[in-house]
């Protein structure tokens, strides 16, 4: 039996100590979902909470076709988006990304500003970021900070391979014209 | 002569690992271009600053806090199994009851008594004819479609587990 198998037959049995240890294990992932999708700082902490009830509740569920991690996230990204919905921070729009959206993205938020500093960089990536379509921010993150290949993006957003390719891609894209565009960082990226 | 540059997706795909373009010949059209030097340094800057720790931090206390919790949501996960099986019996009696209440059981009796291997195509296409024409018009005819999809819904919740969607 794999080691996640194990955890999760103990954590079934009732051992609160195999819980603790999948809620310390798969925390960042949670909140790298949750804190790129919620933007009220005081409601995170609650979904996230929320995402290892329904992890708790469920687990006798998960028949380990997939990932546990990818499982996980999948209830992580669908209890973020349920609440965007719920609070109507979120339309259908925003989930089915015409192919002329990006020709709007690109052209919002043009004006450049002040140059900056080498430090900053990260904190205006982390901006822009924020200003992505919901799903171009989780793909970017998933693929990136949780090193998740295009077809675990895919089980967990719901979308085929090919699409969550194309997304990521015009994300960075954007990114990086952004950037350059707004905040002039072409000679600290020389 | 006209130079090829590398797409933005060639160079993205490249950085990912996943470009059936080899280094070499990476290096090679770099040394002498320009715009996909510059291009190719900015998504690898770009990229540097993506797998950054972006900060995101959950209470330090927040398993501990959650693990306290653990009897209320063992609570509530028991109460979750029960009402599926709740409304899987009733999904189940309902439609019971809508069969029995409408299918008319002297012809089936009748067609049961009357059995022979020969008549049974005849036999099997009279009772459906008997047994529909029994039902007191549409109406009711939708009514125990609506109750079968129901079971139906039911049933696929229990045996395939819950699906967030």
């Amino acid at each position: 039996m794999t080691e996640t198998g194990k955890l999760v037959k103990l954590i079934l049995s009732g051992d609160a100590q195999a819980f603790e240890t999948l809620i310390e294990e798969h925390k960042p992932l949670v909140s790298h979902v949750v804190f790129r999708m919620i933007p009220n700082p005081q409601d995170r902490e609650d979904i996230s909470q929320e995402v290892f009830i329904k992890v708790y509740q469920n687990l006798s569920d998960f028949r380990f076709e997939a990932k546990l991690s990818t499982w996980i996230a999948q209830i992580a990204y669908n209890l973020a988006i349920n609440y965007l919905r719920q609070k109507k921070m979120i339309s259908l729009d925003d989930l089915e990304l015409a192919d002329d959206s990006e020709g709007h993205l690109v052209a919002e938020n043009i004006q450049p500003d002040k140059k900056v500093e080498e430090k900053d960089i990260s904190q205006r990536l982390k901006t822009e970021i924020d200003n992505l379509p919901v799903q171009f921010r989780v793909i970017v993150t998933l693929f990136h900070l949780d090193q998740m290949s295009y077809n675990e993006i895919g089980k967990i957003l719901n979308l085929p391979e090919g699409t969550v390719k194309s997304y990521l891609f015009r994300a960075r894209k954007l990114l990086k014209d952004r950037l350059l565009s707004k905040y002039q960082v072409e000679d600290i990226w020389q | 002569m006209a130079v090829n540059h590398w797409t933005e997706e060639q160079i993205q795909e490249f950085l990912d690992g996943k470009s059936s373009i080899s280094k070499n010949s990476l290096e090679e059209h770099l040394k002498s271009c320009e715009a996909c030097t510059k291009s190719f340094r900015y998504y690898q800057n770009l990229y540097s600053e993506l797998i950054r720790d972006p900060g995101f931090k959950l209470s330090t206390d927040f398993a501990r806090n959650l693990v306290s919790r653990i009897p209320q949501l063992a609570q509530a996960r028991a109460r979750f199994k029960f009402s599926d099986v709740f409304i899987g019996s009733v999904g189940i009696a309902a439609l019971l009851g809508v069969m029995i209440f409408f299918i008319d059981f002297s012809i089936i009796a009748e067609t049961v008594a009357k059995f022979s291997f020969s008549s049974l195509k005849a036999d099997v296409q009279d009772w459906l004819r008997n047994s529909l024409s029994s039902l007191n018009g549409g109406v009711l005819l939708i009514g125990s479609s609506v109750l079968t999809l129901l079971v139906t819904a039911t049933l696929d919740r229990l045996l395939s587990g819950p699906k967030y969607r």
